[in-house]
């Protein structure tokens, strides 16, 4: 038994998932856009700690450790390729990068 | 004022400043404001998982978000030189399209959320079983290592590809030396008279620059 009530949770991370999908959709720069992302995989561990606790299964926690793996790759590899395209286009605008020619 | 009432307070403060938080992160324009404000999400978050008595995890999520992701972050502003771009303008112009569109999807999620959702049996976790192994910290070890330690192994894996998949990235690529041989002349001779044009319009004090 949680309290408050797992609804609060679901909504929270509903809440965070939405305003980081906002984020990707409506920013123009690439770094922000990137924590954005970051903020869509928070929203996602909210839920998936808030269902571990309401069903008492460890199971969703272990999964937590997963998705902040996965993060962690996420941001090293993007910020990487973030680094390697201001080499070639000097801009992080994403309006403007719209070649995959390198 | 009862333990309950109480929770839910701390639950409503902590809900709502990493919210306020997330909005932060998406309206500020200085990309290093975003990255501060996103440290301030994740704090609150950590103790949105205090709340819910999953302690490892949100240690977990200061160390790894807050002091790795984040710092990550900021070197790539600081390699970047960031503060050249902040003068564009910074949203899409379909922006407030984006915004209806979020704001019916979230309606949406509270919708499903309010409505009567089955969720599965109990799971075998209770907390009694979690205070019989020592805390929320022995238990998760004891099912990460012992029920799910294949997939554990298989993230160290994907944590070594990353690493190597950015050290690729980003290392500066070297210009292959190509020797004159392989190179035809007239190839070799518009290369030579690239590299001068190129000398000679670098130098700020050029001879035409100063010529009459």
């Amino acid at each position: 038994m949680i309290i408050p009530a797992l609804e609060y949770y679901l909504v929270l991370g509903a809440a965070l998932f939405i305003i980081g999908l906002l984020g990707v959709l409506v920013r123009r720069n690439l770094l922000i856009v990137f924590m954005s992302i970051e903020l869509i995989l928070l929203g996602a561990n909210v839920t998936f700690v808030g269902f571990a606790v309401a069903l008492d299964n460890m199971l969703g926690q272990a999964f937590v450790i997963f998705s902040l793996t996965v993060a962690a790759a996420e941001a090293a590899v993007g910020l990487a390729i973030i680094v390697a395209l201001s080499r070639h286009r000097d801009t992080l605008n994403v309006d403007e990068i719209n070649t995959l020619k390198g | 004022m009862t333990s309950e009432t109480l929770l839910t307070l701390i639950f409503a403060y902590f809900a709502l400043a990493s919210v306020v938080f997330a909005v932060l992160v998406i309206m500020l324009r200085n990309p290093v404001q975003c990255a501060l404000s996103l440290v301030g999400v994740v704090f609150h978050l950590a103790g949105i998982f205090i709340l819910l008595r999953a302690e490892f995890l949100a240690a977990a999520h200061i160390i790894i978000y807050a002091g790795a992701i984040i710092v990550l972050f900021l070197f790539t502003m600081m390699l970047l030189n960031i503060g050249a771009v902040e003068r564009v303008r910074q949203f899409h112009v379909q922006a407030p399209l984006a915004i209806v569109i979020g704001a019916i999807l979230f309606l949406e999620f509270i919708v499903l959320t309010g409505a009567t959702i089955t969720i599965g049996a109990q799971g075998p976790h209770s907390p009694a079983w979690v205070a019989g192994q020592g805390g929320n910290v022995q238990a998760l070890g004891q099912v990460l290592f012992r029920d799910y330690l294949l997939p554990f192994e298989v993230a160290s894996v994907l944590l070594t590809a990353a690493v190597v998949g950015a050290i690729v990235l980003a290392r500066q690529r070297p210009r292959r030396p190509r020797s004159s041989s392989e190179m035809g002349v007239s190839e070799w001779m518009a290369e030579r008279y690239e590299k001068a044009n190129v000398r000679s319009s670098n130098r700020p004090n050029s001879a035409e620059e100063i010529g009459d």
